[in-house]
């Protein structure tokens, strides 16, 4: 019973009541987020869907603490959150990889005070863990856009985070290294046991990866629908019932037939 | 090696021209030398040892001037990078400040300073600051918030952001300021010395003026021209060793 264990009781994710507006340029208040409420248990993997510019990133940001909301709470734990912590860690569209760091440098750059030893084996460590060994110290420039990507995120799992928060990260993939990305995460999460929440425009991947699966509206974005997957793993892409949940969360996205839930369930 | 010999082929051009245009005396010697009189004389100059002490008295004049700008410039130049109440503050004086030519500094330095080294090392400061200070501010501010916010997530302290995110981000900008600055401050220095001064490179290419040697006049012309080269060629050189990064793209 040591810290890990403690670490892995981090507690559930609760979000409740929670709104956010932008100013325009032309000092008009957009409302992005509109009294979201939203539980994310322990080891859960929740992906979030919903059209372009409806707020999910907007959404993860306050997750993550780098923004704040105009009104209601983000909470652990039961413990509210007011700015980025250790417990979580950020995935972002693009790599976001710091070009004039190697990529040993980019992975432990959340870590201060640590021996060249130390650095050298948590990067090693993670670069093992997303097949990346070998490139420590190779600059980002020299890694292709999927390696970057999993360099990207071995440096989110290297601070070892209890929650992973995923802002549409294979997003720019083509699709066979997307299929094999997100092959990568099931594994990751197998072996971390973290908590995922995972942005996502593909309904696809949602549905592949996912517990629940969150539909959004579009702006001012609530929570429209949330579905919960139960297929077995490993999912079977090409299953009828992978296919009743992906016509079931599309139906969200074609406003006139809403209510409509395909009938050719097994 | 190709575009070396390429970039040669101007410089010759204008060689045989004024070769040709002195070697058929279509203009006076007296106000274009001969190539081979100016050659000589140079190696004279090199020989006898005037022109490398005049100009490393110049240099030794831009090593405090430029060292002071850079410590001040750039110093100034981050935190008006990182901080906007400081842009806004410095902002509008230092765009007025640039507005003077930096020759008409001269008079003004040389009342306050003298006619000694400090009204030269003056100079060159105000020369080279603002180009630096600019640069430096410009390039910290252009920083890509997506960065940032990498930063922001992994908690890095103030320190680490700078070091980790801010400045090597600018380091480009930095250097265009750095590279500006000097090219500036060597014209600054050598236009000060020719109206206020006893020594250095300007003051050879006025004095010989005055004394009708024109060869040493044109030989003055080229080592300035030499040396600016040279000094770009060292900060370039310098610029790649500090972003090694930059030439895996
Ligand atoms: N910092 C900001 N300032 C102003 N408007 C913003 C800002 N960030 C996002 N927005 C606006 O909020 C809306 C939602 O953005 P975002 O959360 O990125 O959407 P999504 O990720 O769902 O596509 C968009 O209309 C966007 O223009
Ligand atoms: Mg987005």
């Amino acid at each position: 019973m040591g810290k890990e264990k403690v670490k892995r009781m981090a507690g559930e994710l609760l979000i409740e009541h929670l709104s956010k507006s932008f100013m325009t340029a032309d000092k008009q208040a957009l409302s992005v987020l509109e009294d979201i409420n939203l539980s994310v248990e322990n080891g859960e993997f929740v992906a979030i869907v919903g059209h372009s510019g409806c707020g999910k990133s907007t959404l993860l940001k306050i997750i993550a603490g780098l923004e704040d909301a105009d009104a209601g709470t983000v909470s652990i734990g039961g413990r509210i959150l007011t700015g980025p912590g250790p417990d979580r860690g950020m995935i972002f569209q693009e790599h976001r990889l710091l070009p004039w760091l190697t990529i040993e440098q980019n992975v432990t750059l959340g870590f201060e005070g640590n021996t060249r030893k130390e650095n050298f084996e948590i990067s090693d460590r993670y670069l093992k863990l997303v097949k990346l060994e070998g490139f420590a110290k190779a600059y980002p420039a020299e890694l292709s856009g999927g390696m970057s990507q999993r360099a990207a995120i071995a440096r989110a799992l290297a601070t070892d985070p209890q929650m992973l928060l995923l802002d549409e990260p294979f997003g720019a993939l083509d699709a066979l290294t997307k299929i094999e990305m997100q092959k990568e995460i099931i594994k990751i999460r197998r072996e971390n046991r973290s908590t995922m929440l995972m942005v996502t425009h593909d309904i696809e991947e949602a549905v592949y990866l996912a517990d629940r699966v969150v539909v959004m509206t579009s702006r001012p974005g609530k929570v429209k629908d949330i579905v919960k997957i139960e297929l077995a793993e490993p999912r079977n892409r090409g299953s009828a019932d992978f296919a009743w949940y992906k016509q079931r969360i599309l139906v969200h996205f074609f406003d006139d037939d809403e209510e409509k839930i395909p009938e050719f369930t097994i | 090696m190709a575009w070396t010999l390429f970039s040669l082929i101007l410089p010759l051009l204008i060689l045989f021209a004024w070769l040709y245009v002195t070697g058929e005396a279509l203009v006076p010697a007296l106000l274009l030398p001969k190539p081979r009189i100016v050659l000589n004389e140079f190696i004279v100059q090199l020989t006898v040892g005037t022109i490398i002490e005049d100009i490393s008295i110049s240099f030794g004049r831009i090593v405090k001037g430029f060292g002071l700008a850079v410590l001040f410039g750039g110093g100034l130049g981050i935190i008006m990078g990182m901080f906007v109440p400081a842009e806004r503050f410095f902002s509008l004086t230092f765009t007025s400040i640039r507005q003077i030519p930096m020759m008409a500094w001269v008079p003004l330095l040389v009342m306050w300073f003298g006619i000694g080294e400090a009204s030269k090392v003056a100079v060159i400061l105000m020369a080279a600051y603002f180009p630096i200070l600019m640069n430096t501010s410009s390039g910290i501010r252009r920083t890509d918030p997506k960065l940032i916010e990498v930063g922001r997530m992994y908690r890095l302290t103030p320190w680490r952001m700078f070091v980790k995110i801010y400045l090597p981000s600018a380091l480009p900008s930095i250097f265009v300021g750095l590279k500006l600055g000097l090219s500036i401050s060597w014209m600054a220095v050598v236009g000060a010395e020719m109206i206020a001064a006893s020594s250095g490179i300007g003051f050879r290419l006025n004095d010989a003026r005055a004394l009708m040697q024109f060869p040493i006049v044109f030989c003055g012309m080229f080592a300035i021209a030499i040396a600016g080269v040279l000094m770009d060629w060292v900060l370039t050189l310098i610029s790649r060793a500090a972003a090694p990064w930059e030439r895996k793209r």
